[in-house]
């Protein structure tokens, strides 16, 4: 799901960036906020970057040639709150981006906006309407898997509407496959597989902590 | 609660070689080459684009890639808290 630099317009990455940037500002004050709030918030929130880098390395072949990875969004959203799971994600999307090259320089408000915002919110919001409605582990799933897809839609459209916007005599500037093709690769395979997935580790990791957090307040 | 932290990390760190098993990229994150077997050609904007990644894909020249692997997995780590101990560090000076 990284989007690489070259892929997307730079109008489109800037945008991107413009959008990101008040989000990132307000996202750091309160991830500065959780950070303060006890002594402890510190290793808990680096802990938490850190699950999300590692689950992003393990890529996962599915049929058909490609594959993919979980993100550990839902996760880092209910443990954190989705303002510091945006925050941590996108350093995560920074380093990645800047060390190994995995996702664009440029392209980082875009996968950050797509990986981060719209996935730690969708995700904070499924858990919210369902939490104390179902049982805790659907409500986990859904909100990994609810993110998840979210998170798909928005690389599919952003990549998707490079060809509507982008052509030069008759030839793709950027991303040369339009929404008729981002949609059902992107979003179908992580309806089917990634946002699975992402549902069982969000209900595994969630589940764990909850557990060590009773076990250290008894 | 740091104990089961740090066994966690070492749990998903010891994971991390098993992405190597997928030989194939993420759909649509191909090599600029690729597209010419797809289209027909390269798109223009995404020649020359970007920087040469000092680690590019987790792997460090010549070296075994499961140890590649678990060294940029350590780094990710690394980089993780020293974002963080930077943020908190910056507050602090503020005030």
């Amino acid at each position: 799901m990284h989007i690489p630099d070259g892929f997307i317009s730079p109008s489109t990455s800037i945008t991107a960036l413009a959008l990101a940037a008040p989000l990132w500002w307000y996202g750091m004050k309160k991830a500065k906020e959780l950070l303060d709030s006890h002594e402890d918030a510190v290793t808990f929130l680096s802990s938490m970057a850190a699950f999300s880098f590692l689950i992003m390395m393990i890529n996962i072949p599915i049929p058909g040639g490609t594959s993919g990875h979980a993100i550990g969004m839902a996760v880092l959203a209910i443990l954190l709150g989705p303002w510091a799971a945006f925050i941590a994600i996108s350093a995560v999307l920074f380093f990645q981006a800047v060390l190994f090259g995995d996702g664009g320089i440029l392209a980082l408000g875009a996968n950050s906006l797509a990986m981060g915002f719209v996935g730690s919110f969708g995700s904070y919001y499924f858990y919210r309407l369902l939490h104390n409605r179902t049982s805790q582990s659907l409500a986990l799933f859904v909100a990994g898997y609810g993110g998840m897809v979210l998170a798909s839609v928005a690389i599919a459209l952003i990549l998707g509407i490079q060809p509507m916007l982008f052509m030069e005599d008759g030839k793709a500037l950027y991303f040369p496959f339009g929404l008729d093709v981002t949609i059902p690769a992107v979003v179908g395979s992580h309806m089917l597989i990634f946002g699975v997935i992402e549902g069982f580790v969000t209900v595994a990791v969630v589940r764990f902590f909850e557990k060590i957090k009773r076990v250290a307040s008894a | 609660m740091r104990k089961e932290i740090v066994i966690f990390l070492i749990i998903m760190l010891v994971l991390t070689p098993f992405g190597l098993i997928s030989e194939y990229p993420a759909w649509g994150e191909w090599g600029i080459e690729e597209f010419r077997g797809l289209v027909g050609y390269i798109p223009a904007g995404m020649q020359n684009a970007g920087i040469q990644a000092p680690i590019p894909d987790y792997e460090f020249g010549g070296m075994n890639s499961i140890f590649s692997t678990l060294i940029s997995a350590m780094i990710g780590i690394v980089a993780s808290f020293g974002f963080f101990l930077a943020l908190k560090h910056i507050k602090t000076k503020q005030r």
